[in-house]
């Protein structure tokens, strides 16, 4: 897997060109960058190790070692645009899994060119447009809006922008209590400085630094909650909607948006 | 003697003991009594593992239902053999007074350490060992031995005996260390591994090591039956929240991804070879999987330990449709090795947190959360259908998955890291999952048993384990060191004698008079200090650094007048020689001086008791590598959600390890020792207060910022003290009480708790 890359036709491996790209096209077999340019540059032309007639602009960066794995994967992203729906559109466990094995097994069939796999993609294709496009809909806006106040139902990526926030507060936070820390110092020693500039009594001088010093400590201290994790019980806020009059018609429901397909989208 | 701690008869197996010990005994009743957490600090050699067991067995005696097990986690396995040859000597002496004691201890180890099949033995290595036991205990081995006996599949004849025997019935009641359970097993014929992981739910005692309870793959297949009603005693445990992150975390380099990918290949041949001789057995796994059946493979040890998550975040629904099919299993386990192989070749370091990581998996490779976590489980039911024994390439295989599991279980507190070159520069891609929390593993333990004891003689400073830890501790108590004469002399040397500051600072290290004079400390000392000298330096590149400083300019001669030198190196044998030649140096007379490193092997685990340390010198405040990447995402963790300040831990870490270091000196009462501490940072309040009371006790003001030559001279008087003839009975009524005053002093102690309540 993490062994040399090789081109089929130049045999150059990513060893001694080490910004070699391999670029891999429907039937799963690689060329590299320069081979593909040279090969292609009229278009069209068959597969170095199969022979199928194959265009240039069929052809994508390879990522992954093996090109099998990167054919499957393709074809993969293909299938899921298509079998989008997600476990909250099951009743049961027991039917989104057995979907699952669905989309398997339609996979196997792709990779290995089966033509009943293809017929039973273009037949679910058809069958469910609508739903389609309403899920995928819905995953798109999920990516940008972050409402869920269920967090085990919250996709991936909603979470990932409450984390984004949450860091970004603390730090605010956090940088604003280590300006206050220096400010207090900074005014502390000035005191001092005032002191002894006053020609203060030495003794008084000297309580007065041990005071600043024990004082730092306890400004240390007092951002610190010895328990780390306290959580303060205030009331939650409860949601009452707005209600306003007006004259014409409701304002339809995130649902019936959904539904009739009007997402903006 | 006999005890009467408010209440508790405590039989102790000395004539005399140190108040010290009494104070721990009535603080262990205090937190058992109230059913929480104890956090205490006693000094280095005082007794504690002696303290810890008479009370305890004492308690258990008074009270049998309120503690029902005692469980007793060492950091190593020379530590446990030396706890279990305490509690028999204990066990002795209770039968000495006419009292017996109808206890069972049992010990722990891994099946290097206690197997006696001379088959087995003999192949080598753990992973070796571990393989070849498999290969006869396996249940579809003993099945195929069974059928087909002498067959390509060999059995075991001390594990068949096992099975056949009912355990209570033939072991007998006692005390049993890891050679005792070998001899009871070769002589009965008994597997003495397997009879211990049994024996561990009839004992009253169990004496293992920290993982056996706290990695969560490990404890999920041995502790898992302990009761609630038990008292858990981490001791040494000082180190326990780095013991508990690393066994959360997992590394995956190059490397491991090859053997991953050799591993994989030999699951998808037999995968294929299944599929063509023993069809029913893979269809009949698939069936069940479909069903959702999931108890009948749960008791099955498959060889790769359990999940890596902890119990109550191990999810239990069905396993999804998938990833059911096993050809399918194994694609969709290469997708997520090609995965890794791609990200490793990033060219620079990338911090990221685990919803990112699984975002980005769920895009490049379309592998969802939920497979993740329950990919594990399928693995150890598909090695299990299959039959495999040789796990070579599949534990790395389990490895990237436990990797991806933490990472789609555990959403906070663990950091994936990304990186290019290792530490020292050389190109080596890793990826690393890295847990910053170290309190996810301790919780399910504070939560799940009554009372946990975490004891050390360097716990200081002590506030900051409650927090690292969060948990709620009844008892937080540092005890300090009755000594009848002062027999331990900290020092703190700040300057030379040419008052330049001493100090091991980043800037400052390769400033030559700073070198010089650390030079010139050393030679004196040799000078001045009979026997061994123990000196400490913060890593092995500034080791290495002032070594060769120190040889041009020529003070490795000076020191060479007095004594011979010997150097700590980060290869194990040399270290272990350079440490016996020591040692045997220090006996002829002259005595030597041994160069280590202040976060290594010697640090951690030798003692320098008696002659071997007379004097120990910390040159430098021992930080931790500031610029490692993982320690900089815990600093950050630590920060925000427990706001613990950077320099706040990593002054606590310096802390413990320096007096981690300083306490290898005493290990006795009738010991003492020279300990200095050079570095003029010492002496700011902010550090000194952070060390432990027993030190901290013994540090007088004028001791703060000493020059080299007011040090010697301090020392030089010290010695002349100590070696003075000290008689028992100077001890006794200080620091050795015997049966009265020990009673005095508990009744005094007790009126003073009593009074200070009324305050």
């Amino acid at each position: 897997m993490v062994r040399d890359r090789t081109c089929p036709r130049c045999k150059t491996t990513s060893y001694r060109n080490p910004s070699m790209k391999l670029m891999i096209n429907v039937c799963g077999h690689s060329l590299c960058e320069s081979c593909v340019n040279l090969q292609y540059a009229r278009g069209q032309a068959p597969c170095y190790e199969c022979a199928l007639n194959l265009k240039k602009s069929g052809f994508r960066i390879q990522l992954f070692d093996d090109p099998m794995v990167d054919r499957e994967v393709h074809l993969r992203k293909k299938v899921l645009k298509i079998y989008n729906r997600r476990m909250q559109d099951f009743s049961s466990e027991y039917d989104f899994n057995n979907y699952l094995e669905q989309i398997e097994d339609i996979i196997i069939g792709l990779m290995g060119n089966k033509q009943w796999a293809l017929d039973t993609m273009e037949k679910y294709k058809r069958d469910n447009q609508n739903d389609i496009k309403r899920n995928s809909a819905k995953q798109q806006w999920a990516l940008t809006a972050i409402f869920t106040f269920d967090k085990e139902r919250a996709t991936v990526n909603e979470q990932i922008h409450l984390e984004k926030q949450n860091i970004e507060d603390a730090k605010l936070k956090l940088a604003r209590a280590e300006q206050e820390n220096k400010l207090q110092r900074l005014r502390q020693e000035q005191a001092l400085l005032h002191k002894l500039e006053a020609g203060e009594d030495i003794s008084s001088i000297i309580k007065f630094k041990e005071k600043i010093i024990n004082r730092e400590d306890t400004i240390e201290t007092a951002t610190v909650s010895f328990t780390a994790n306290e959580e303060k019980k205030t009331e939650s806020y409860i949601y009452e909607p707005i209600v306003f009059a007006n004259d014409g018609l409701d304002v339809p429901s995130s649902d019936v948006l959904f539904r009739t397909g009007y997402t903006g989208a | 003697m006999h005890l009467d701690i408010e209440g508790i008869p405590v039989l102790f197996p000395f004539d005399y003991v140190y108040p010290e010990q009494l104070a721990y005994m009535r603080e262990l009743k205090y937190s058992i009594e109230n059913r929480g957490h104890a956090l205490i600090e006693m000094p280095c050699g005082t007794g504690k593992t002696v303290t810890i067991l008479s009370f305890l067995i004492a308690y258990k005696k008074a009270h049998p239902a309120s503690l029902e097990k005692i469980i007793y986690c060492t950091r190593t396995v020379p530590e446990l053999t030396k706890v279990v040859e305490e509690l028999r000597d204990l066990v002795q002496y209770y039968a000495d007074n006419g009292q017996h004691l109808d206890l069972l201890s049992m010990s722990l180890s891994s099946r290097q350490n206690l197997c006696v099949n001379p088959e087995v033995m003999s192949c080598g290595g753990r992973i070796e060992v571990d393989t070849e036991c498999r290969r006869r205990t396996a249940t579809f081995a003993r099945r195929n031995a069974k059928m087909s006996p002498g067959g390509e599949n060999p059995s075991c004849s001390y594990f068949e005996n096992l099975e056949n025997s009912t355990l209570s019935a033939k072991l007998p009641r006692g005390i049993y260390n890891l050679e005792d359970i070998k001899e009871f097993g070769k002589e009965e014929t008994l597997c003495p591994y397997f009879m211990a992981r049994e024996a561990i739910n009839l004992a009253d005692i169990v004496i293992y090591s920290y993982n056996y309870l706290l990695d969560p793959k490990i404890s999920s297949v041995v502790s898992k039956s302990l009761p609630r009603n038990s008292i858990v005693v981490f001791d040494e445990a000082h180190n326990i929240d780095s013991v508990c992150i690393k066994s959360l975390s997992v590394k995956i380099t190059k490397r491991t991804i090859e053997r991953a990918a050799d591993g994989l290949e030999k699951l998808t041949a037999r995968v294929d070879e299944f599929s063509m001789s023993k069809k029913e057995e893979l269809e009949d796994e698939y069936d069940r999987l479909v069903r959702g059946l999931r108890e009948a493979r749960q008791n099955e040890d498959s060889g790769l330990g359990g999940p890596p998550v902890l119990p109550e975040d191990v999810l239990t629904t069905a396993i999804p449709g998938s990833i059911r099919k096993a050809p399918i299993f194994c694609k969709w386990v290469k997708r997520l090795l090609e995965y890794c192989g791609h990200r490793l070749r990033i060219q620079q370091a990338i911090q990221e947190s685990p919803l990112s990581f699984l975002r980005d998996i769920e895009e490049r490779v379309c592998i969802d959360r939920r497979s993740l976590r329950i990919a594990g489980e399928r693995l150890q039911n598909l090695i299990i259908t299959l039959e495999m024994v040789d796990l070579t390439g599949l534990k790395e295989v389990n490895d990237i998955i436990n990797m991806a599991a933490l990472a789609a279980t555990y959403t906070e507190g663990f950091a994936i890291l990304f990186e290019a070159i290792d530490e020292r520069g050389i190109p080596d891609p890793r990826i690393q999952l890295a847990c910053l929390d170290a309190s996810l593993v301790m919780r399910p333990i504070f939560r799940k048993y009554q009372s946990v004891l975490i004891t050390s003689g360097t716990l200081s400073p002590i506030e900051m384990y409650p927090r690292l830890l969060d948990f709620q501790p009844v008892v937080m108590t540092s005890l300090s060191l009755s000594m009848a004469r002062g027999a331990i002399c900290p020092m703190i040397v700040a300057r030379g004698n040419d008052q330049v500051s001493l100090s091991s600072k980043f800037d400052e290290r390769e400033d030559p008079s700073v070198l010089r004079n650390y030079g010139n400390l050393l030679v004196e000392i040799c000078g001045v200090v009979p026997d061994g000298v123990v000196v400490f330096f913060t890593s092995y590149s500034y080791l290495e650094n002032v070594v060769s400083m120190w040889n041009e300019t020529g003070i490795i001669e000076g020191i060479q007048k007095n004594k011979i030198i010997f150097c700590e190196s980060s290869d194990i044998t040399e270290t272990s020689q350079a440490l016996s030649r020591y040692r045997e140096a220090c006996d002829e007379g002259r005595g030597a001086v041994l160069l280590s490193v202040a976060r290594g092997k010697v640090s951690e685990g030798i003692d320098f008791s008696g002659h071997y340390g007379r004097a120990v010198l910390v040159l430098g405040i021992p930080f931790i590598f500031t610029q490692s990447r993982i320690l900089r995402a815990r600093l950050d963790f630590l920060r925000t959600k427990i706001q613990v300040r950077e320099q706040e831990f990593l002054v606590f870490d310096a802390m413990r390890q320096t007096a981690q270091c300083l306490g290898r000196a005493i290990r006795a009462k009738s010991d003492y020792g020279i300990m200095l501490l050079a570095d003029v940072r010492f002496g700011t309040p902010g550090k000194y207060t952070k060390l432990p009371k027993w030190l901290t006790d013994s540090l007088s003001q004028g001791s703060l910022s000493l020059s080299i030559e007011d040090s010697i001279a301090l020392s030089k008087k010290f010695l002349r003290q100590m070696a003075q003839p000290f008689p028992r009975s100077a001890q006794l009524g200080i620091s050795l009480l015997d049966a009265e005053q020990a009673e005095q002093y508990l009744r005094r102690i007790k009126n003073e708790a009593a009074f200070a309540k009324t305050i």
